[in-house]
């Protein structure tokens, strides 16, 4: 059974048990699901503050810490994920995940040295994990180089249980690089798999507007059905919307 | 004990794994919240990290992950010649993008030394010598960042460097114009100790003035004209000024009068070159007699009276600072 099969998106329509049976034990698991949920929201401040009371229940979780290091990359704050990494290291030393999280955390903070540098050390650890080879994959693609998808396919090989997210992970970074058709292929998995996430629907709505896919407006509609306070994904929307002939050639053609 | 991370079985009492040195327990209080970004800083680092990507700059680039903004040969010219050196215009600023400006701070702060040093003695030799070192201090600086890692060879460090010291070289000249846009430094010309203006001395003085209210007394910068060169581009000098338009000067026995009023030669020295002449003229009404050390040998008087008078308009500054010799250094006395 795959981890993360059984995730419970808040449903408002199901009224709270009085009796307070069946409620969930409020564990360092508890909190870790609920931050997977932040992060598939798309919200990554509020994943991160999981990660953390994840971490005040059991401070020796090591996908506590991990959790953190990725959340602050996703909210920018690099030098703090690199302080954070460090941190951690401090409690899991030399982990390949925390060295592969510093690589991406230098390489989007542009220091492409110690990013190459952290991965190759990540990646010379025996038990290197599909995020370290999603790291490497964002450094190849990076440098353009084609050989970065038998990285994604390597990390998907070796996700296991976390196949599920590391597919929607692979999508965002294909689509951060602007490899929008392969990008779309994984998207699609991935909405398969998290039907109730908007960030998922918003990616894959990105990468199918950028393609001049009409099903654009679909996704995008339906990720602001499931989080009407999206932003990103209302700007786009109206976007789409707005999109005549000639600005669906120009981003067809790549122009715009 | 069983290591979470290795899965190794530890002795008891253990606080970290034997195999992989994990924590086996963690400490009771560890701080479990991480440190956040302050608001501020935000656009602050999304500048240096655009700076990081678009600026290419030996530190951080190698041959896997090029730039793809330039040709490639482009690439390394621009990289070196111009990207290193534009930035290190302020010096350590591409040492501060690279994060390095430790390697160099002494550089920068030899530099600034200089640069400090020359400009309170500017107009001396050692100024002068200050400011040159202080450019070729920079120039260094500037090559530091990016030539001097690429290039091995003496023959191309020694040629990038003369190329940029003549580059830089220009370019504090045009700058010390454009900060110091109305400041004009010239040397003296008149010799009145009673105001300690000596002839040579190097005075200051600023642009934005009305030449139609110039004082008696003031020190103006013109072009001296000698006789025959009227037309000929002169060194502008600082000299006095003796007679406003429309007075009449008389130049009898080794002193002068203004409108019949004899002028305190403490204030007002005849020039030695004046002393053996004798003449009387009206300035005109654009123009200025001035009192002017040397200009020249074997004048009558007309000739004499003709080049002691300058026209408004070739009036360039006011002096309000003596500079040069240190000892005599203020401000001059309206």
């Amino acid at each position: 059974m795959k981890r993360f099969t059984h995730l419970e998106f808040d449903d408002s329509s199901r009224p709270p048990d009085p009796s307070g049976k069946g409620e969930s034990v409020r564990d360092e698991g508890y909190f870790v699901n609920r931050a997977v949920l932040c992060f598939l929201h798309g919200d990554f401040e509020l994943a991160l503050r999981n990660y953390s009371r994840a971490l005040e229940v059991n401070s020796s979780l090591f996908e506590g810490w991990a959790g953190q290091v990725r959340m602050l990359i996703e909210l920018g704050e690099y030098p703090e994920a690199l302080t954070w990494a460090d941190k951690a290291m401090e409690m899991f030393p030399e982990h390949p995940e925390l060295l592969a999280a510093k690589s991406v955390a230098c390489l989007r903070d542009a220091k492409l040295e110690k990013a190459k540098a952290y991965s190759d050390n990540a990646i010379s650890k025996s038990n290197a994990g599909p995020r370290v080879w999603l790291g490497r994959a964002e450094l190849l693609l990076h440098g353009k180089k084609r050989i970065a998808q038998d990285c994604l396919s390597k990390a998907l090989a070796t996700a296991g249980e976390q196949s599920d997210l590391i597919r929607l992970e692979a999508g965002r970074l294909l689509r951060q690089y602007r490899h929008f058709a392969p990008a779309c292929e994984y998207l699609e998995a991935a909405v398969r798999l998290f039907p109730k996430s908007p960030m998922a629907w918003y990616e894959l709505g990105f990468c199918q507007q950028r393609l001049g896919f009409s099903q654009a407006v679909t996704s995008l509609e339906q990720c602001l059905h499931l989080h009407p306070h999206y932003l990103d994904a209302n700007e786009l929307l109206q976007a789409a919307q707005k999109a005549g002939f000639f600005r669906k050639l120009m981003v067809r053609l790549g122009l715009r | 004990m069983r290591c979470l991370q290795c899965e190794f079985e530890n002795m008891p009492g253990l606080t970290k794994c034997m195999r992989c040195g994990s924590v086996l327990q963690a400490p009771a209080a560890v701080e479990v919240h991480p440190p956040r970004m302050s608001r501020w800083k935000k656009p602050v680092r999304h500048i240096m990290r655009s700076l990081r990507q678009t600026v290419p700059a030996a530190a951080w680039s190698d041959e896997e992950h090029r730039f793809h903004i330039f040709p490639e040969w482009l690439r390394k010219a621009s990289r070196v010649s111009f990207f290193g050196a534009v930035l290190s215009f302020i010096p350590g600023f591409a040492h501060i993008i690279q994060r390095r400006f430790f390697s160099i701070r002494w550089w920068v702060l030899a530099w600034l030394v200089l640069l400090l040093g020359g400009l309170f003695l500017f107009g001396s030799t050692l100024g002068q010598i200050l400011l040159g070192a202080a450019v070729g201090v920079h120039v260094w600086i500037a090559l530091h960042s990016a030539v001097l890692k690429e290039y091995d060879s003496l023959r191309v460090r020694v040629g990038y460097y003369l190329a940029f010291l003549v580059i830089f070289y220009i370019s504090y000249q045009v700058l010390g114009r454009v900060i110091f846009f109305n400041m004009r430094p010239g040397f003296s010309a008149s010799h009145v100790p009673a105001v300690q203006v000596h002839r040579g001395d190097l005075l200051l003085g600023r642009t934005d003035i009305d030449p139609n209210g110039l004082a008696r007394g003031s020190y103006v910068l013109t072009p001296l004209s000698t006789l025959g060169g009227h037309n000929r581009r002169s060194t502008p000098v600082y000299v006095q000024v003796v007679a406003l338009p429309g007075e009449v000067v008389d130049v009898n026995d080794g002193s002068w009068t203004v409108n019949g009023n004899f002028l305190d030669t403490e204030q007002y020295p005849i020039p030695v070159w004046l002393t053996k002449l004798k003449f009387r003229t009206v300035v005109p009404e654009d123009s200025y007699f001035i009192n002017a050390e040397f200009r020249g040998t074997g004048y009558n008087s007309q000739q004499a009276a003709s080049v002691c008078i300058v026209v408004r308009n070739r009036i360039e500054a006011k002096a309000f600072m003596r500079w040069i010799p240190l000892r005599r250094r203020g401000f001059i006395a309206e």
